[in-house]
């Protein structure tokens, strides 16, 4: 029996679920016998239980169009208790990264030539894209003009917002940085779904969405955009590749169409088969 | 039998001055109509203007704010919320209070004027100081100018009372666009240049002028709106004319007060309260002067509200925080670092602007 090298390594917290499923076998090694929670999809019953794998596993890429055999993916659920990946303390004016020893040691089993594609946090926009304040609006570069009539924040605030949603991913890849010498990508969470009004599961969300409603999209959009644009620039200053959500599973405004969409954040197998193709793209081209 | 004969004593000056209090002298008799409780007060104007609006507040009354801190705004950040009902900062002139209106509601093109600090924060050179943290960008700061401009013709269509209090007549005008900024170019932010920007000292007919349209604006605006007008006490940092600024300052407020006498003669909606004449007459024997004899002190700041708030919102039932006259130097000195820190014109004496 030959062992069999993985293409790359996946390592994801919910937003990998849309790519094993659009790409891999991953469900048959892996059952979920707890309770269904009607709340999620069927893509994530089990989420939130600890049902799930823990451990990094292997699966096969079932996409015959893909250059891809073979992934080893760490699938981080909410319900593995994981817990922080790393973090960043400051100690006598100096900046101590602390490394989650699961993930250094799954890291030190990866080390080698093999692409690390990190499909981790990326919800954190989610949670503005509800109506919980009075009207607003920013200025912001990639959706130029602002609506109307309604008070302006600045973007020193915003920044601040984003900047708490990127530290958290950041510092999770700039610890992979740190430990692995392979080549390293990380893929922007999809874009706010064109019409959250029409998702079936509302996730852990539906309070929020009842008592609020939803954001306009160009609002969502823009928070969205803002934060993709920040995160991508700090992330090629530590030298890990950026994809962005695939053109195709984007509206002509750039929002999640519904069609690759699962629940009211994340996208569907028909996404991540996106993400994959895309994924392999950017290999092929490097 | 002579025509004085039978007037109310607050008509002659030797039972005006027997009362030791100021609070004892009817200053605001002849006064047009009160306010209640329930009237929904605007406030503009100079640095004096601020404490109407927050004494007012603190007594439970109704102060609009067109423009408030947005929950995503920290609190603590210098957004310049709440010092005006608008952030239009000082309001030093009756023109410039005339160009404001009229941006507001479209007679004029919105004016967008906007300079980088050396910060690197942009500044809306027609109010430089009403949002203290400047802005992230020019387009930004333009955009601002858009919203505050509709929070003005919002404002102008909620209120019920417009409380103006004027301050100078000195000011400088940009000569291209035909517009006069509350602070000379280069002071806190852009560059002065001869020619483009030129000194305006604006006459009594010209003020008079100005405060007939503002006044007209208003009413046709909201026919139930209530006009005050109160003139600042506070001095001129600096005049631009040639002769003493003591002079300059006597002469500006001696025009603003004739030209407000002017229109309130003529207009049942429009009414006077004399703050200026409390801090100023003599009666007053300079007691209300802070140290450097161009702020009012804050015990001065109390008895103009005290005798507006007795003669013009008896039923107003809560009190401020009470004045401690014995710690007055104290207080004083924390409120005039707050004035100074609120008035834009302290930017153009080099001495004051580095301390």
């Amino acid at each position: 029996m030959t062992l069999q090298m993985p293409n790359f390594y996946l390592i994801a917290h919910s937003h990998g679920v849309a790519m094993l499923d659009g790409i891999s076998d991953w469900r048959e090694r892996f059952r979920n016998d707890g309770p269904q929670d009607s709340r999620f999809g069927a893509a994530f019953q089990g989420w939130f239980s600890g049902a799930l794998n823990h451990e990094p596993f292997n699966a096969n890429v079932r996409d015959v169009d893909l250059p891809f055999k073979q992934i080893s993916a760490w699938l981080i659920s909410s319900g593995a208790n994981i817990g922080i990946l790393a973090q960043l303390e400051n100690r006598d004016g100096a900046n101590i990264l602390g490394i989650n020893e699961m993930l250094s040691s799954t890291l030190q089993r990866w080390n080698g030539h093999v692409p690390i594609l990190s499909m981790l946090n990326g919800n954190e926009h989610a949670t503005f894209m509800f109506n919980r304040y009075p009207a607003y609006d920013f200025i912001d570069q990639d959706l130029p003009g602002v609506e109307t009539g309604v008070p302006l924040i600045d973007t020193t605030f915003i920044d601040e917002v984003i900047a708490g949603w990127i530290r958290a991913v950041f510092v999770s890849l700039l610890a992979i940085r740190h430990v692995s010498a392979n080549p390293l990508f990380h893929t922007l969470p999809p874009p706010p779904r064109e019409h959250p009004e029409r998702s079936l599961h509302p996730e852990g969300l539906g309070g929020l969405v009842a008592q609020y409603g939803f954001l306009p999209a160009r609002l969502r959009l823009k928070w969205y955009l803002r934060y993709c644009r920040q995160l991508r620039m700090q992330l090629e200053s530590i030298g890990c590749h950026v994809l962005a959500a695939p053109v195709q599973a984007c509206t002509e405004a750039g929002l999640l169409r519904d069609e690759c969409a699962e629940g009211l954040t994340h996208g569907n197998a028909n996404y991540g088969r996106l993400v994959a193709q895309q994924f392999a793209t950017l290999l092929e081209s490097q | 039998m002579n025509p004085y004969a039978g007037l109310p004593s607050a008509q002659f000056w030797k039972a005006s001055v027997e009362s030791p209090s100021a609070l004892g002298v009817d200053f605001d008799f002849g006064k047009k109509f009160s306010f209640t409780k329930d009237d929904i007060f605007v406030t503009a104007g100079s640095c004096f203007a601020q404490h109407f609006a927050k004494q007012l507040s603190l007594r439970g009354g109704k102060v609009l704010q067109a423009e408030q801190r947005h929950p995503i705004v920290p609190e603590e950040s210098e957004h310049g919320y709440g010092a005006f009902s608008a952030r239009y900062g000082n309001v030093y002139t009756v023109r410039q209070l005339r160009e404001l209106l009229e941006q507001a509601i479209g007679l004029r093109a919105p004016v967008y004027e906007m300079a980088q600090r050396k910060d690197e924060r942009w500044v809306d050179m027609l109010r430089p100081r009403a949002v203290p943290m400047g802005f992230s960008s020019h387009e930004h700061a333009c955009a601002d100018r858009d919203y505050h401009l509709h929070a003005v013709r919002k404002m102008l269509n909620d209120m019920d009372v417009f409380v103006f209090t004027l301050g100078l007549t000195e000011t400088w005008l940009n000569t291209v666009g035909d517009y006069c900024y509350p602070v000379v170019p280069g002071a806190i932010a852009g560059e002065f240049v001869p020619g483009r920007h030129a000194f305006r000292n604006f006459r009594v007919s010209e003020t008079v002028a100005d405060l007939e349209w503002v006044i007209d604006l208003i009413t046709q605006y909201n026919h139930a709106a209530r006009i005050l007008f109160t003139v600042s006490p506070v001095g001129l940092v600096a005049t631009a004319e040639q002769r003493s600024v003591i002079v300059s300052t006597l002469a500006s407020k001696s025009i603003l007060r004739a030209a407000v006498d002017e229109v309130v003669g003529t207009h049942p909606q429009v009414d006077y309260f004399p703050s200026y004449e409390i801090i100023t007459s003599s009666y007053s024997q300079g007691r209300f002067w802070a140290e450097g004899l161009r702020d009012v002190t804050e015990n001065g700041v109390a008895t103009v509200m005290e005798v507006f708030f007795n003669s013009r919102m008896p039923l107003i039932d809560t009190q401020p925080t009470p004045v401690q006259h014995q710690h007055d130097d104290d207080i004083g000195r924390k409120l005039e670092k707050a004035v100074t820190e609120e008035c834009d014109e302290m930017f153009l004496d080099p001495a004051l602007r580095s301390r």
